[in-house]
């Protein structure tokens, strides 16, 4: 990681589409917690 | 709501941007060594996964963006760091548009390193506050480095 002047989760939003198949499979337990936060938000849906 | 992202026009659900980004940087510092996530489960009837987070003892290299700020949101108090917990921290319970800041950081960050220009909008456009321009011939090279974020998030240590 250290070879690129921004940090992962930069990168992470700038191609954002191309990874979200990838994290949604590969930490459940991690995305339940961080998307479990926000009430407003989820209200929303 | 959606969230364009700059400079390829594509467009992507704001919550899970937002989500991304957070369980990226999460998974950076397992990765640097920093935190240790273990997964636990609560409640008698009804289960519940959640993921508890603990600082290790290693130095953590100086890093800015939401990497930083999710480590500085990590309480002393070991108790206190479950994930959820953590992102509550640095959100701000209060926060109107919480994924809405979380993005807005990731901007601002980029905006630091010279990836977006913050240029004054016109007419009543200056009631929005300034507007933020990507700039693409340096935001489109970062593409060579988006492999190593894939890796990091494929890495099966901690799932």
């Amino acid at each position: 990681m250290s070879e690129s002047l921004v940090v992962p989760s930069a990168l992470a939003y700038l191609y954002a589409d191309t990874l979200q198949d990838l994290f949604c499979e590969q930490r459940p337990a991690l995305l339940e917690s961080v998307s479990a936060v926000p009430p407003r938000e989820r209200q929303e849906g | 709501m959606s969230q364009s992202l700059p400079c390829r026009h594509v467009s992507v659900r704001k919550a899970d941007v937002a989500t991304l980004v957070l369980v990226t940087a999460c998974v950076h510092w397992v990765w640097e060594g920093c935190l240790d996530l273990t997964v636990g489960t609560r409640g008698m009837l009804v289960k519940s996964r959640y993921v508890q987070a603990a600082r290790t003892t290693k130095a953590a290299r100086r890093l800015d963006g939401l990497e930083a700020l999710l480590l500085a949101s990590v309480a002393v108090r070991e108790k206190d760091n479950g994930v959820a917990s953590i992102v509550n921290r640095l959100l701000r319970k209060d926060s109107v548009d919480p994924w809405g800041r979380v993005i807005q950081e990731v901007q601002r960050y980029l905006l630091g390193l010279g990836y977006y220009s913050e240029v004054q909008r016109k007419g009543l456009g200056k009631l929005l506050g300034k507007e933020l321009v990507p700039h693409c011939d340096r935001i489109l090279p970062l593409q060579g480095h988006v492999g190593k974020v894939r890796d990091l998030l494929d890495d099966k240590t901690f799932q």
